[in-house]
């Protein structure tokens, strides 16, 4: 394979999985890693990679999501106080379980995860038209918020938020243990136990595995681990994919970003599968 | 909004920067690279030390504080994982 089809195959493969990412919140590598092993990429070379297309594609998205007032910052910090302190204690233990038993416990979890989204009918938080467009965005002091959904704004309140901080520290645990993101664990716990709008949710995970992907990536950067000219490309693929997924999902219905979500993670458990 | 237009500017600014280390190689564009990736990889922690000193100049301490929480949690985690693995 020449130089020149390698790096353009490189800059569709981030292109196309971070627009998926960014649509459900999943963030693009653990799509991104596995199809770039079937080059000529080990795990250790494409990981990396991974992380990048991850904060690449998240802070992308971010600029869109924020305008519309679907990222809520202030969620997002508090469950991941939760997230990030386990997944400390997961990168520590790490070793302490199988590789095998752990990435059936993640292919389940994506499964159950994807079924909690898939099930559920309608939407559950209504437009409220009585309120102005300058009401989009959080609450000061408070999680809830208000969002914009095709043109209306609406309020929403997450709630279990103790039930919902404790699964995000479980979710932190296996997920550093495992050595993935996480985001496909954060979405469905933020729009299924602690109530999110599946929007806010997916936009908020994305924000939050960004967060997580750097801190990530400045150990591997710290382990030599990346390759800066590899890097690029994913750059120019992840931006580009992370805007374009971002913008499709403001033109979606709810409970479409919640079946693409479910689609995409029952393709991950798939994934996980056959590589354990 | 703030947030918009600087996230907006450090993203062209990367995109450029991997623009040219993709055309340029060698050295110079090993450089634009790794700028590339500096300004992409440090933007989301810039972002919540951003989010804290606007929640701090805006009086909503419960949850500036709770930033400031994320930002020590995620530096001990660093050093904790760089120390014990």
């Amino acid at each position: 394979m020449s130089d020149l089809v390698r790096d353009g195959l490189i800059i569709a493969l981030a292109l196309i999985t971070s627009t998926v990412g960014s649509i459900g919140g999943l963030g693009g590598a653990i799509l991104l890693v596995p199809l770039l092993t079937f080059g000529d990429m080990t795990i250790a070379q494409a990981a990396p990679l991974g992380l990048v297309s991850v904060i690449a594609g998240s802070v992308a998205a971010g600029r869109a999501q924020v305008k519309d007032g679907a990222v809520n910052h202030r969620f997002a910090i508090v469950t991941e106080l939760g997230a990030s302190s386990g997944a400390i204690i997961g990168v520590l233990l790490a070793g302490a379980i199988s590789e095998r038993a752990l990435t059936w416990v993640l292919a389940v979890l994506a499964v159950v995860a994807a079924a909690g989204g898939a099930i559920r009918k309608g939407v559950r938080w209504k437009p409220d038209a009585s309120l102005g467009a300058d009401s989009v965005g959080e609450q000061h002091g408070s999680l809830a918020g208000v969002y914009r959904l095709n043109d209306l704004p609406v309020p929403y309140q997450p709630s279990r938020m103790p039930l919902g901080v404790g699964l995000m520290a479980l979710a932190g645990v296996v997920t550093g243990l495992a050595g993935v993101g996480g985001g496909f664990l954060k979405t469905p716990l933020s729009s299924e136990v602690m109530r999110l709008p599946a929007k806010v949710a997916t936009a908020t995970s994305t924000f939050t595995i960004g967060l997580t992907a750097s801190t990530a990536l400045l150990l591997m950067a710290i382990d030599g681990r990346i390759v800066a000219s590899d890097t690029a490309l994913v750059v120019l693929g992840s931006v580009a994919g992370g805007t374009i997924g971002s913008r499709l999902q403001r033109h979606m219905s709810p409970p479409v970003v919640r079946r693409i979500t479910a689609v995409v993670l029952v393709a991950i458990a798939l994934i996980m599968v056959l590589r354990a | 909004m703030t947030l918009v237009r600087w996230s907006s500017a450090a993203i062209v600014l990367s995109c450029l920067a991997a623009a040219i280390g993709v055309i340029v190689r060698g050295d110079i564009g090993l450089a634009f690279d790794i700028v590339a990736l500096l300004l992409l990889a440090t933007l989301p922690t810039l972002r919540v030390a951003m989010l804290t000193a606007s929640w701090v100049r805006a009086g909503d301490l419960r949850y500036a504080l709770a930033a400031i929480a994320l930002l020590v949690v995620m530096t001990l985690g660093t050093v904790l994982v760089m120390v014990f693995r």
